[in-house]
């Protein structure tokens, strides 16, 4: 069947994926040098948190194409992260 | 036969007119629950990890999983830039791309499960206790993944060598990439909750 | 071949009993096999029913009886509700958007035969010591029952897996199949209502799936995930389950709710009341069915600052079911109605479903739940809601399509008997249980005390009724199917767009794409008055 959307040639993006990917090397070795610190539990786990999310949200707007693609696809991939969210606080609070 | 094919390919019209293929469609819809999937399992892990906490996690080796992680990043980069060339009709790119992936992926594996061993070794297994127990089921499910991702890939990859790709029918290549960069964000948010939290 | 070809050929047997991408003969098979497991549960129904006749023990003993009764909910829930609304929604989606199938019309038959597989495993399971733990599957009961469970959360995996792929289709085919002009504000409501159930299937039933893996993890590979002895968690059991099993509610019921609202503008002759109140009250329905799951967990020994806020969004969940209730009446308000099959088995619908759907509400309660938590009280809701609600809904998109789907028309004095020998059934059996679970009759225990006689065997004369009650149907449809009159393409004067081919449909659905011009209950309106001058005349009009 063919793919109207993608169909073609189109642009090389190597140069943003080359940035995309530097910078997610980059978070991930300072996560491993934050880890190795002894600095407040609280502050640390928020960093790590906001970290990892700063990672999935550039792999799924760079390499999955979210940024470029239709919105609907975010809405699907983004509203069960959402709930999953909401599902793990009640569970752990029960 | 003809006629037929043709009314077959307006019918995504509507898809069309939203920017929407269908076959992406699917395939987010399917991401869509394997979210809701390793959510019940990471859900399971947390709420023994908050509720009852244990040593048991000083026992993780952060330096060797830091280095699967990297590898794992290492093969998504391979998958989107082999999307890029085929899309630039470079089909013997796409191949060195899908081989670099395959054999990332494959190095991840043998870490997981040099990991496993030297974790057993210690004593922490599967039945040891509740950590065990929810730390390998959701690493061996992710690996799981993994493993099915490489064997997708494999068959890209024989597919590329026969010419089964070209600009205009890259949508394969894509459906799969979708897939492991989807694996590849479970494994960030799995590094994090598991080994850096 | 011409309409009337189409509707005299023989009917080919053999094509739904292969593998068959064709949208129109999936979705007969699901209706055949489920009616089937729909008989089979029937038959472990009378035999709980047969037992509880009397108090004392007579034909089961204590665990037989669990297992029989866990056997019923899981066929019941799992190989009847949830997979005829499949059936449905296979067969009607493609015809009601105007598409030729669906968009992966591969997955879809893996889907049925996936779907067949569970239920035959689920069937096998009965004879390896059968699961005894209620439907629920409750740890740490179900990690110490016999080996039958493991064979049965096996087959819930499976039929889990086969509504997954089912909903990712039907969601797939909504958005990018739809005929030229069926704009989202036109699609007829039965598709608005699988839309919201899909979302439910997609978003919840991959979490039953982690659960029942934990569970089969702990039964077989030694995870200690539910043994408290090692730190394990119970609770947490429950969580994952009722984050699937309630909005499993609203998946049994949501697509009901569509076929009623199909049903009631044309057999009133008016256009719906509510349109797009009903279709955002669908979808209102499943999100907030998402956040309500741990009100079954009232008793549970839940941290009690969590009961509140489950209370609250359950209750709330009347709010969009009563603009259904209130527009459906509206529609059916001043109209022309006329007392077809369809039509009062969806009358019967809303009296027996606004008596489950209320006394969910008083359910939602804390007090009162703590009150009746497992009594009979449970089991007369529940069975309101699904089978009063469920099921009616279900018969009535049976005749309503019959004549779609085979061709010719049914018996409606048949039909009318089936009707109301099912309603009264209906009562009889569910509203003696009320009264005894507000009496303190426990649910699920295969004796009781002497003072709940009566109201038991009340419960089983109707359980018979019943199922005496499904004879005339049987015997309609096999008649009707082999003599029934020739419906003709639209029998009824429908205006969706399964109704403006012929019946039933050939292969590719529609002789030239459809182009829709209005939406789908414009009776009165301009275009579709129009729409109306060129359809034959209905049967009996």
């Amino acid at each position: 069947m063919e793919n109207n959307i993608a169909s073609g040639k189109t642009e090389s993006h190597v140069r943003t994926y080359v940035y995309v990917f530097l910078i997610l090397a980059a978070i991930t070795a300072f996560e491993i040098y934050l880890n190795s610190l002894t600095i407040v539990q609280e502050i640390q786990n928020g960093l790590f948190l906001i970290l990892s999310l700063i990672k999935a949200a550039l792999i799924g707007a760079f390499f999955m194409h979210l940024h470029t693609d239709s919105k609907f696809f975010t809405f699907i991939f983004v509203g069960p992260a959402l709930l999953f969210i909401m599902f793990a606080f009640f569970t752990i609070a029960s | 036969m003809g006629s037929q094919t043709s009314a077959l390919k307006d019918h995504f019209r509507a898809g069309g007119e939203l920017g929407i293929n269908h076959i992406k469609l699917g395939m987010w819809f399917f991401i869509a629950s394997e979210v809701m999937f390793f959510g019940g399992l990471i859900a399971t892990f947390l709420n023994f990890k908050i509720n009852s906490p244990t040593l048991e996690g000083e026992l993780l080796d952060v330096t060797l999983v830091g280095i699967n992680t990297f590898i794992l990043l290492g093969s998504s980069f391979a998958v989107v830039l082999g999307l890029d060339a085929i899309r630039q009709d470079k089909p013997r790119q796409l191949a060195f791309y899908l081989g670099i992936t395959i054999v990332l992926g494959v190095i991840f594996l043998s870490g997981q499960v040099f990991e496993f061993r030297s974790l057993a070794a210690e004593g922490l297994t599967l039945t040891s206790s509740v950590f065990g127990s929810s730390f390998f089921t959701m690493t061996s499910f992710h690996g799981l993944h993994v493993l099915i991702g490489v064997l997708w890939a494999s068959r890209n990859f024989i597919k590329t060598l026969r010419g089964g790709y070209s600009s205009s029918t890259s949508i394969g290549i894509e459906l799969f990439g979708i897939y492991w960069h989807f694996v590849d964000i479970v494994w960030i948010i799995l590094f994090t909750v598991i080994y850096l939290i | 071949m011409t309409n009337e070809e189409i509707m005299t050929a023989p009917i080919r047997w053999r094509r739904y009993f292969k593998w068959n991408t064709d949208h129109k003969v999936i979705g007969v098979q699901y209706l055949v096999t489920t009616f089937i497991f729909f008989l089979i549960g029937g038959v472990l129904a009378m035999m709980m029913r047969a037992e509880l006749a009397q108090p004392g023990k007579d034909i089961l003993d204590g665990a037989q009886y669990n297992a029989v009764m866990t056997n019923h909910g899981s066929v019941m829930i799992f190989l009847w509700i949830i997979p005829v609304f499949a059936g449905f929604a296979n067969y009607f989606i493609p015809l009601m958007i105007g598409a030729e199938d669906m968009a992966f019309p591969n997955l879809n038959a893996a889907s049925y035969f996936t779907f067949l597989l569970g239920g035959l495993v689920m069937m096998g399971s009965f004879f390896l010591g059968g699961a005894n733990t209620g439907w629920t599957a409750y740890v740490p009961l179900s990690i110490i029952a016999p080996d039958g469970q493991t064979i049965w959360a096996v087959s819930l995996i499976l039929v889990g897996t086969s509504s997954l792929m089912g909903a990712i289709n039907f969601m797939t085919t909504i958005v990018t199949m739809r005929a030229p002009g069926m704009t989202f504000w036109r699609l007829p409501l039965f598709v608005w209502g699988m839309i919201a159930t899909s979302l439910l299937v997609l978003l919840a039933t991959p979490v039953l799936t982690t659960g029942l893996i934990l569970v089969i993890l702990d039964r077989v590979a030694g995870t200690v995930f539910f043994d408290a002895n090692a730190g394990g968690d119970p609770i947490l059991y429950q969580n994952i389950f009722w984050f699937y099993s309630h909005p499993a509610v609203y998946i049994m019921i949501l697509p009901g709710m569509g076929i009623i609202s199909e049903i009631f503008p044309v057999f009133s002759r008016k256009s719906i009341f509510g349109y797009r109140m009903i279709a955002l009250s669908s979808l209102a329905i499943s999100v907030l069915g998402l956040t309500v799951w741990a009100h079954h967990m009232f008793t549970s020994g839940l941290n009690p600052g969590m009961r509140v806020p489950f209370m609250i969004t359950s209750m709330i969940i009347a709010v969009p079911t009563g603009v259904k209730m209130f527009s459906w009446l509206a529609t059916i308000w001043d109209g022309k109605i006329s007392f077809t099959t369809p039509m009062i088995f969806a009358l019967g619908f809303i009296s027996l479903f606004v008596i489950g759907g209320i006394t969910g509400i008083f359910l939602a309660a804390i007090p009162f739940n703590i009150h009746v938590h497992d009594t009979y009280f449970i089991v007369a809701h529940l069975h309101f809601v699904l089978f009063g609600g469920s099921v009616s809904a279900i018969y009535a998109g049976v005749y309503y399509w019959f004549p779609k789907i085979t061709g010719r028309m049914y018996n409606e004095t048949l039909g009318k008997i089936h009707f109301g020998m099912n309603f009264v059934g209906t009562l009889l059996t569910y509203l003696p249980m009320f009264l005894a679970g507000m009496l303190g009759m426990p649910r699920r225990v295969a004796d009781y005390a002497p003072e709940f006689t009566e109201l038991n065997l009340l419960a089983t004369l109707g359980g018979i009724l019943l199922a005496f009650s499904t004879i005339p149907f049987l015997y309609n449809v096999i008649v009707s199917l082999a003599k029934g009159e020739l419906a003709g393409s639209n029998p009824w004067r429908g205006l969706t767009l399964e109704w403006q081919t012929s019946s039933p449909p050939p292969e590719h659905n529609f002789e030239s794409s459809p182009l829709v011009t209005s939406g789908p209950y414009d009776y009165g309106s301009a275009e579709g008055a129009q729409e109306l001058l060129e359809l034959a005349p209905a049967a009996g009009d």
